[in-house]
């Protein structure tokens, strides 16, 4: 009986380290995969020699900090990074504002017709207006060239006002039922009561917003065309892209230049790092959040 | 007034004090400035490599010489055509609007964004443009008109008129023991079949060939065609016809030698995808890297390699040249490579010929809006003429800013031009002092040290040219798709997959999917311009 029991144990326990070493293996390979474009950008931007010429390298060629110098040294960089530090500061501010402000009535099922004001939010998520009209809107609303063009457009996502509600539906109601026994009214109950508990979405939806904000390109180029107005990611895309395009579109000699790939890789790394460097502090909320909120009707 | 509106909309935000001091400060005021005087605002769209501040010193330049304010409509190039669009569509029509794609003009035409213009006017408002067209690119001009109508005015490149450069590795020439740069197919063919059979590169691995995609340009070139060009149709005249390179006898005599070669292995199986393996366009990472001894990718310039002529350096004297863009890279890569340009190469019918760059780079428009007030219009074709102006120091300056400040001319005779630290290294300042206003495409002739170089290499014969460089109605509807069917019967063709005689095959389907249509659209074009 005792043999046999020990050989179990011993068989469990062999399959159980065959398995940690095949799923550690497994993700050590994954990690690599996903951290490779990391680390190349990282050795190249350090390479002094371009970066074209010759493949894989785990260590900077002739190594050189030059290219960050260089990207220092770009008067639009230093605009870039302000105006995206700006749209993402203010544009994740007043998300969350306008996200949950929105989303708490949206969650009380006394709220008058409340299916109606949730379908209108769903419908947007299905159905938008286009481009130029909604570059006319923009256009119309004076808010061509301002930081404004950039931050309400977008100010509440229908994908994130749904998981916060169903997030808000799960509190029970016992907690506000306490609150207004000891008098608290509605926005005292949503700031003093609904809020920290909903610090893990808050969490979540904060980095998603801040996240996006920080990786779009798209609208400045269309809504923000003065000098000194673009975000990071457009003076990062321009540095990128230059000399990409071939003869048809090459006007003259003169224009005939490129950009290093030690600069590219030198001014992705600068537009990138600190968005990057968000993620583990906001990691242990982030995972709850993400599961507490999925759809639920 | 923003300001007002903002509070009322935002009221709670506490950033909001803070966000509209920092984005305010550019402010428009342009709304309320022209009225009091007759000076038109003449609103600017055009190439630029970063956008362009209101107060930039060009923009006063401009304005006071023409006596009219400009606004630059800053629009990013990478999307240029789509930006560009959604400026039209929401009534914005910029005064002077550069289309980046020549082939567009007609589109923009059509749609009624642009203003007529007559001969007479450019001639009359600028006369040194109409001039500079007339001497040194005659008949580009008409290629602006539209069923007869003038709308477009042309850019054209000056150093197009040099065809593609012949790129031999001369090292690996001098291995496999020629001496000769090749001057005929023959030659050629012979070359490159010990640069794929001969070790060149003496590495003791069979691992090198003779050319990839690029290098096919010498090879139809020899029989005097463009069939293969990755975004650009050639048209010849045959008889009274007008036919697409594309469909011509000449390339599939081409395709049944190099389909030869390629059995033989003397063609490059990764052809397929290209020689450049993105980054800098101009680029065949397939030579630099040593796969293939020679290539047609590019301009003559980007393979000078130092010391193929001299040049004017920053103190005004004479020095051997820096190296082209590629030839830097390549030396970098490769110190004991070398090169040799050669010629184009004469094919079965004796006469040499190699594919040229469109001269016909883009068109400059005027704006519908213009159209109603010829004061306003003639000022913007004044604009343009700026750029034309025959002194060197002239035309220099309304794009690069003043002489002395941003670049000293080093050479009055070969028109030579060095940039001024720091901007030697900024290579987009002309955009951010206004430099934007003026025109690219200038077709003077083209005297610095490096173009006599080109015409020493007698870079300047034998280029094949497309009879037609814009884009007709009916090409452009069926473009891609015929090019898609293009691609995939030259292709299977080269690479064995299907034998010579599919090249019928392919013509019939070429011409029932919008080829024949076409090929109707270019003679009738032709014709009516005769």
């Amino acid at each position: 009986m005792t043999i046999a029991r020990n050989i179990n144990r011993r068989e469990r326990e062999f399959g159980e380290h065959a398995f940690t070493a095949i799923n550690y293996s497994l993700m050590a390979v994954l990690s690599f995969f996903t951290l490779y474009p990391f680390l190349f950008l990282f050795t190249s931007s350090f390479s002094g020699l371009d970066a074209s010429l010759g493949g894989f390298s785990l260590w900077p060629r002739a190594f050189t900090l030059d290219n960050y110098v260089r990207v220092a040294a770009n008067p639009l960089v230093a605009s870039g990074y302000w105006n995206t530090i700006l749209r993402t500061v203010l544009g994740t501010a007043l998300s969350l504002i306008a996200t949950f402000t929105l989303a708490y009535p949206l969650s009380k099922k006394s709220f008058p017709l409340r299916n109606f004001w949730t379908a209108l939010v769903v419908f947007t998520m299905f159905f938008s207006g286009g481009l130029i009209p909604t570059y006319l809107l923009v256009k119309n609303l004076r808010l061509v060239d301002t930081v404004w063009s950039l931050v309400l457009p977008e100010l509440v996502s229908a994908y994130n006002l749904i998981i916060v509600r169903n997030y808000m539906q799960t509190i029970p109601a016992s907690l506000e039922e306490s609150a207004r026994i000891d008098g608290a009214n509605d926005i005292v109950i949503l700031f003093r009561i609904i809020l920290p508990v909903c610090k893990p979405i808050i969490a979540t939806i904060a980095l998603w917003v801040a996240v996006w904000h920080w990786n779009a390109w798209f609208d400045c180029m269309i809504y923000v065309n003065k000098a000194g107005g673009e975000v990071m990611q457009l003076v990062m895309r321009r540095i990128v892209m230059l000399g990409s395009t071939d003869q048809i579109t090459q006007m003259m000699a003169e224009q005939d230049i490129a950009t290093p790939e030690g600069l590219k890789a030198a001014t992705i790394l600068v537009a990138t790092i600190p968005i990057l460097c968000a993620y583990p502090f906001v990691q242990k909320y982030f995972v709850k959040g993400v599961m507490v909120g999925s759809l639920k009707g | 007034m923003n300001g007002s509106k903002r509070r009322m909309i935002l009221a709670a935000a506490a950033l909001a004090a803070i966000a509209s001091g920092a984005w305010a400060s550019g402010g428009q005021d342009g709304a309320a400035t022209g009225a009091e005087t007759k000076r038109p605002t003449i609103t600017v769209a055009n190439y630029q490599m970063e956008p362009t501040p209101e107060d930039a010193e060009l923009l006063k330049l401009y304005g006071d010489k023409l006596s009219a304010d400009y606004k630059v409509i800053n629009i990013n190039h990478d999307k240029y055509h789509e930006l560009l669009n959604v400026k039209l569509a929401s009534g914005e029509i910029p005064d002077l609007i550069y289309l980046r794609q020549a082939d567009t003009l007609g589109t923009y035409v059509k749609q009624g964004v642009v203003a007529k213009l007559t001969e007479d006017m450019i001639k009359q408002n600028a006369p040194d443009l109409y001039k500079m067209l007339s001497s040194y690119a005659p008949g580009f001009l008409e290629m602006g008109k539209i069923n007869g109508v003038q709308y477009g005015i042309p850019a054209v490149s000056p150093t197009n008129i040099f065809h593609i450069p012949l790129v031999y590795r001369a090292d690996w020439m001098r291995k496999v023991g020629v001496t000769k740069v090749p001057e005929t197919l023959a030659e050629f063919e012979s070359l490159m079949y010990k640069f794929a059979k001969e070790d060149p590169d003496g590495n003791g691995k069979n691992d090198t060939y003779g050319l990839s995609r690029d290098g096919f340009f010498a090879v139809f070139g020899a029989f005097g065609v463009v069939p293969f060009h990755e975004k650009t149709d050639y048209w010849m005249k045959q008889g009274d016809k007008v036919i697409n390179h594309t469909a011509s006898s000449n390339a599939r005599q081409a395709l049944e030698l190099i389909a030869k070669w390629y059995k033989d292995g003397v063609i490059d199986p990764e052809f397929v995808t290209g020689e450049n393996q993105g980054g800098y366009w101009a680029i065949s990472h397939a030579l630099i890297n040593g796969r293939i001894g020679f290539t047609s990718r590019a301009n003559y310039y980007h393979w000078a390699m130092p010391g193929v002529y001299q040049d004017v350096d920053a103190a005004g004297n004479r020095a051997p040249n820096q190296p082209g863009a590629v030839a830097k890279e390549l030396i970098a890569l490769n110190p004991k490579a070398e090169l040799a340009l050669g010629q184009a190469l004469k094919g079965p019918s004796g006469v040499a010929g190699i594919m040229e760059f469109n001269r016909l780079m883009n068109f400059y428009v005027v704006g519908k809006l213009a159209e109603q007030d010829p004061a306003k219009l003639a000022k913007v074709l004044q604009t343009l003429n700026l750029s034309a102006n025959p002194d060197y120091l002239t035309r220099t300056s309304v794009k690069y800013g003043q002489e002395g400040k941003y670049w000293k001319l080093v050479d009055p005779a070969s028109e030579t031009m060095n940039m001024i630290p720091p901007y030697d290294k900024d290579q987009s300042y002309w955009s951010r002092i206004g430099g934007v206003l003026a025109m690219s495409g200038t077709p003077f002739p083209p005297k610095a040290a490096r173009e006599q170089w080109a015409y020493s290499l007698k870079y300047d014969q034998g280029g094949v040219k497309s009879v037609i460089q814009v884009g007709l109605p009916t090409a452009m509807k069926y473009k891609a798709e015929l090019m898609k069917i293009r691609d995939e019967a030259y292709i299977s063709i080269i690479t064995g997959a299907k034998p010579v005689s599919y090249f019928d095959e392919f013509l019939q389907k070429y011409m029932a999917a919008g080829g024949a249509e076409a090929e109707k659209e270019a003679t009738e074009f032709i014709k009516a311009q005769m």
